[in-house]
This record gives C-alpha cells, sequence and structure tokens, in this order.
C-alpha cells in the first residue's frame, strides 16, 4: 500500500546506501587499461540503486498525504512482543556459548511458548524440557557439533 | 557408455537398500522442511552435511538431493494451504494455489501440484540421462557475455514478477548486488567494502542473509498480530485427485512447465526459482482468459509447480557437468562431493559413473516416494501446519538460529542471520521484497565476473555484447521487460498486478 513517509525515508535511506558504495568504488578503482577494476560494477550499482529511488521517492513527493496511513504496528502490544521475541533471539546467541546447548535451548523455549501467549506453566515447561532433550538427542546422532558452554553440557 | 546400460546402473545403484532409506529420509525432512517456514533447503542441507561424512559418495548425494525436491514438494503445501511460501520456489505457488483454497479447492490444488510435480520429475530424470553427455558440449559453448546477458535476464524477471512496485524490486536487486561485493574481490584479491571488519573480509554467507530475510523477518512479521489472522485452509481433502477437467486444463501448464523448468534450470542461476516465476508468465501470456490469474487460476498452480520441480533436477547438471553450482542448495551439494574426494565436472561422468548415475536413478526413485508422501500423507502435514502458530514460531527460530550456526561454527553467523531478520521485517514493512536481494546477492559473483571477463575480451570495449548475438538477445529482452513497466510507472499507470497475496 502506498504510503508517502515510508516511500519517502526509505528511498532516501537506500540512495544514501548507493552513494556510500558509488564513493567506495571510486576509491577501489573504475577501470585500467580498459580492464575495469574492483570498483567498476560497484560503481554503476550504486548509481543505478541512486536512480532508481528517484522513482520512488519522486512519485512519494508528488503524492497527497490523503492515502490513509496505515499503523506502523498493527496491535497495541505488538511493539512489546517484538522486542521481547528480538530480546530473545538475541540473549540466546549470547548464551549459547556461555551456558551450553542443552540449557540455552531450554529456556530460550520455555520464554518463548510462555511469555508470547500466555499459557499453562506446566505446559511450556514440557515443551522446554522435551524440545532441549530431544533436539540435542538428534543433533548428537547426526553429530552436529554443539556448544557445551562452561558447565560442560 | 550407451543409454540402456546407464539406465541399468543408474537404477542397480539407486535400489540398493541403503540409498533407497537414505533417499526416503531425504525425502521425508525435506518436506519437512518444506513445510515449516523459516528452514530453506540451502540451511538444512548445510545442517545434515556433517553426517553424510561417514557415507559413501553417491548415498550422500543421494540424501542431499532427496532433501532439495523434498523441499519443493514441501513448499507448495504450505503456499498453498497458509499462503507463505515454504522456500522461496513456492513463492509463486501462493499467487493461485491459496486462491484456491480459499475458494474450498485446496484439494485439487495440493493434488495437482505433487503430480505436476511427479510428472515434470520423471521428465526431468529421462532429460538428464538423454541429454547429459551432449549438453555439457553445449553449456561449454556459453562465454562471459552470455552469462551476463542470462543473469541480467533473470535478474529482470524475478523483478517484473514482484508484487508491488517493480521499482522497488529493482532495488532490493541492486542492493543484493552490492552486498555481494563485500569481501574480497576475486580478481585483484583486495578487500572490498569491508571497513576492516574482519568477519565480513570473506564476504556475507548466503545462509544466514537468506534465512533471516526469509525465515526470521517472517516469525517477526508474524508475532505482531494475535493468532486468529492465521488460519489454515483445510477444507475437503476427499478431493486431492484432480478432476478430468483439470487435467485437461492443466496437461499444457504441466508439460510447458516441465520443459521449460528443465531448461531453465541447467541456466547457471537458475533451478526452482526462476523456472516457477517464468513458468506463471508463460502461461499467462499463454491463457486464452488471463484475468483468472491471481484469483485461483489451477494452471497457476500446475505450471509453476512442474517448472520448480524440473527446474531443480535440471540444475543438478551444471554442477555435475560442469562443476558450476546453479544455486545454493546445489552448491551444497557440491560441497558434499568434494569432501568426499569427487571432484565435479567433465571427469565425472567418465571417473565415477556410479555417482553420476546413481544420483539420477535416486532422483526418480525420490520423485515417486514424495508423490506418496506428498500425497496420501497430506493429512499430517495439514496436522503439523494447523498447530498453533504460538507453538510452532519458537521451534522455527530455534531451527533457524542452530541452522545459521552450523554453517561455520560460528555464533557472528548466528547475529548476522538476526541482524538480516530485522531487516527484513523492515523491508516487508515498507514494502520491498526480500527475493530480488537474495537471487542477486548469489548472481552477482557470477555475475561480475563474467563482465569483467567480457571487458577483459574485448580490451574494455562494451560492443562486445552487440557482437554476441546470443548475450545481446538476452540484454534485449532484459530492457524491454525493464522498460516499458517503469515508463508506465512514471507516467502515473499501473503496470499488470501479479495478484496480492
Amino acid at each position: 500500500m502506498n504510503n508517502k513517509k515510508r516511500d519517502l525515508v526509505s528511498s532516501m535511506i537506500w540512495m544514501a546506501l548507493g552513494a556510500l558504495f558509488t564513493v567506495g568504488a571510486l576509491q577501489q578503482g573504475l577501470m585500467r587499461k580498459g580492464v575495469p577494476g574492483p570498483g567498476f560494477l560497484p560503481f554503476l550499482s550504486g548509481l543505478a540503486l541512486i536512480f532508481i529511488s528517484l522513482f520512488v521517492l519522486i512519485p512519494a513527493l508528488r503524492q497527497r498525504e490523503k492515502e490513509t496511513t496505515s499503523q506502523f504496528f498493527p496491535e497495541p502490544d505488538s511493539m512489546k512482543k517484538l522486542s521481547l521475541a528480538l530480546v530473545a533471539l538475541f540473549a540466546f546467541c549470547f548464551a549459547l556459548l556461555q551456558i551450553g546447548y542443552i540449557l540455552t535451548t531450554f529456556v530460550f523455549i520455555l520464554f518463548m511458548t510462555r511469555i508470547m501467549e500466555p499459557r499453562g506453566w506446566l505446559t511450556s515447561v514440557w515443551v522446554a524440557l522435551l524440545t532441549s532433550a530431544l533436539s540435542y538427542f538428534l543433533f548428537s546422532l547426526l553429530e552436529v557439533q554443539l556448544p557445551k558452554g562452561l558447565l560442560g553440557f | 557408455m550407451d543409454l540402456l546400460s546407464n539406465f541399468c546402473l543408474a537404477f542397480q545403484v539407486a535400489l540398493e537398500p541403503v540409498n533407497i532409506f537414505l533417499c526416503f529420509l531425504g525425502c521425508l525432512l525435506g518436506t519437512l522442511v518444506g513445510v515449516l517456514p523459516g528452514l530453506g533447503p540451502a540451511a538444512s542441507m548445510s545442517l545434515l552435511l556433517p553426517i553424510t561424512f561417514s557415507l559413501p559418495p553417491e548415498s550422500a548425494i543421494i540424501m542431499l538431493g532427496g532433501l532439495y525436491y523434498g523441499t519443493m514438494y514441501g513448499g507448495s503445501t504450505t503456499s498453498i494451504l497458509i499462503n507463505v511460501p515454504g522456500e522461496a520456489a513456492s513463492v509463486v505457488t501462493c499467487l493461485d494455489g491459496y486462491q484456491m483454497a480459499r475458494k474450498g479447492k485446496a484439494g485439487q490444488a495440493l493434488g495437482i501440484a505433487a503430480f505436476g510435480s511427479f510428472i515434470a520429475g520423471t521428465f526431468g530424470t529421462i532429460m538428464i540421462m538423454v541429454l547429459a553427455p551432449p549438453l555439457t558440449v553445449l553449456a561449454l559453448k556459453f562465454g562471459p557475455p552470455e552469462f551476463v546477458g542470462l543473469v541480467l535476464l533473470g535478474l529482470t524477471m524475478v523483478t517484473y514478477l514482484s508484487r508491488g512496485s517493480m521499482a522497488k524490486a529493482l532495488m532490493m536487486a541492486v542492493v543484493g548486488l552490492l552486498i555481494s561485493f563485500v569481501g574480497t574481490d576475486l580478481v585483484t584479491g583486495r578487500e572490498r567494502f569491508t571497513l576492516g571488519i574482519d568477519t565480513i573480509a570473506g564476504g556475507f554467507d548466503i545462509v544466514p542473509i537468506a534465512m533471516g530475510l526469509f525465515g526470521i523477518s517472517e516469525v517477526l512479521l508474524n508475532l505482531e498480530r494475535s493468532e486468529e489472522v492465521r488460519e489454515v485452509l483445510s477444507t475437503r481433502f476427499r478431493d486431492l485427485l484432480p478432476s478430468k477437467e483439470d487435467w485437461k486444463v492443466s496437461s499444457g501448464p504441466i508439460a510447458r512447465g516441465s520443459f521449460l523448468g528443465f531448461f531453465l534450470g541447467l541456466i547457471p542461476g537458475g533451478g526452482g526459482l526462476i523456472a516457477s516465476f517464468i513458468s506463471y508468465a508463460v502461461e499467462k501470456k499463454v491463457a486464452k482468459h488471463p484475468e483468472t490469474f491471481g484469483s485461483g487460476d489451477i494452471r497457476g498452480v500446475a505450471g509453476p509447480e512442474s517448472a520448480n520441480n524440473a527446474g531443480a533436477q535440471g540444475a543438478f547438471i551444471p554442477m555435475l557437468t560442469m562443476g558450476i553450482p546453479c544455486n545454493v542448495a546445489v552448491a551444497i551439494l557440491m560441497g558434499a562431493l568434494m569432501i568426499h574426494g569427487v571432484l565435479p565436472g567433465p571427469r565425472l561422468l567418465d571417473d565415477y559413473p556410479r555417482v553420476f548415475w546413481g544420483v539420477v536413478g535416486s532422483m526418480y526413485i525420490g520423485n515417486l516416494m514424495l508423490l506418496v508422501l506428498n500425497l496420501p500423507l497430506i493429512g499430517m502435514w495439514v496436522r503439523l501446519l494447523k498447530v498453533r502458530y504460538s507453538l510452532l514460531f519458537p521451534f522455527i527460530l530455534l531451527f533457524c538460529l542452530i541452522g545459521a550456526y552450523t554453517v561455520g561454527s560460528n555464533i557472528l553467523d548466528v547475529y548476522m542471520m538476526i541482524l538480516f531478520g530485522i531487516i527484513g521485517y523492515l523491508m516487508k514493512k515498507y514494502d520491498y521484497e526480500p527475493a530480488p536481494l537474495v537471487m542477486a546477492f548469489l548472481l552477482g559473483p557470477m555475475f561480475e565476473g563474467a563482465l569483467r571477463q567480457s571487458l577483459i575480451i574485448s580490451g574494455g570495449s562494451p560492443l562486445i555484447f552487440f557482437t554476441h548475438p546470443i548475450a545481446l538477445s538476452f540484454l534485449l529482452a532484459s530492457f524491454i521487460i525493464l522498460g516499458s513497466p517503469l515508463l508506465l510507472q512514471l507516467l502515473g499507470r499501473k503496470r499488470p498486478d501479479l495478484g496480492e497475496y
């Protein structure tokens, strides 16, 4: 759906990215004795990005604000759920190497199934337990290397 | 070696009990992966790579291959039932497949997808057997200018077939190219655009990018909404067998899809994805009444589904005969072969006939297994889909997290994936499609390499593209496809929309 403000902002961001690459490409060298250098295609691509962004920017500028702008977050607690999920994802990465696969998975699944949608503690614990145990078993069977963590498992 | 003896060897290897079992395992896992959004063929193949170490080379490829085409089959199931492509090549199936499901024709859609895929797969297998030797010769004739034209055409098709603004899709393709430039320049060996950061000195890896942009972002997007918005359309599975009418209408698309898909799969950069897109475009073009496309036309399912399967099989050929992988999944297969000390390329046919023909034989067996897995067992997959998303998504995330980790046992890949997940989420919010980006990213190195080589050959003159007729025709086609809609867009008129999904 057309959204003037979003198109304006996004097209400018992409233009900036294109400009970054274009400038960077110049430093890499475009042509040397008829042979294209490492900056050749990046330069062209950067320019292309800037150019094509205009096709989004200009119609966005021309467009009147009359179109109803939809909400960024469709529901009141969307942002909360989203942030929680992201925190959990990052925490998983951090914890994986510290406390090992099994524990991290257990906590992760527990958190995700309990927090994101309220349900009984017992179900969540069961699911988390089963998941971490079974998946660990499966991965061991497949001889996939999983981090052990400080506690040794 | 003549055709008959090749045929015998193929099935001799494929029908060994170990290989049958592994093929089945691969197909099963592949369907599972295809059905569950978030994990694609490439990621799951990398996950399973370590366990193939202890297997003989042909068995390893048989299993991974089964996984690969399994995802093609499984991906259509989710596309049709919940409008979420299980993996990239099933995107097109969403267009009409989901609409068919909404009209209560989910069974027919699934049925024709499975049968079409099977027919196309069988066709593909036969074609490989017949064409492998002469195709090696033809493919070798494609030089750098032809590759440039081809890649450009492929990217153009992807942007043309994107929903929404074509300018935005094109931008994403260029962004994908730009991202592919980050890392070490293959020609000079110098680092480009890495900003001195060590981790990206080798460039970005496809798996975190693809998993992030396709998988993580999708989950994030779905988390915003409460449960009820997602429904699994499950009306009437009794009619899995398409009617006579369905067959009549679909036979053309299936035939065209198989043929087109196979040859498109042969082309580097091809494979299931491009094959399904182009098949859709072709069917729409060829149809007497194209208006029904986008609102539940069975032809929009039959064609692309056949094409993407034929394409998946065709994609094996450049890897096996030339050592050039068309796409990431096939690249992983190639990696598996190399780990076993089997070098893919023109020598493979002669030096390791067991590997080559064994793989080909199991393609057919795999297709057969997948037909069984996908039709009679469809209930099982549906039950899986019906599980509440709030219970399902943690597992999808977990699989993605572990999948990204196992690529290189590097936690940074996982962080990268999450980052791209956020980017993908924002992109989708702002109406930018990730598919062109990933496609361009994959093709970037090949494209740039071919472009630079072409210019080196011509001494810097762009005229080389005009003197090579095949390359020229690809380029012209690209510009025509690109040019007219953009012009229409400027004039404020919309190009025909492929229907929203």
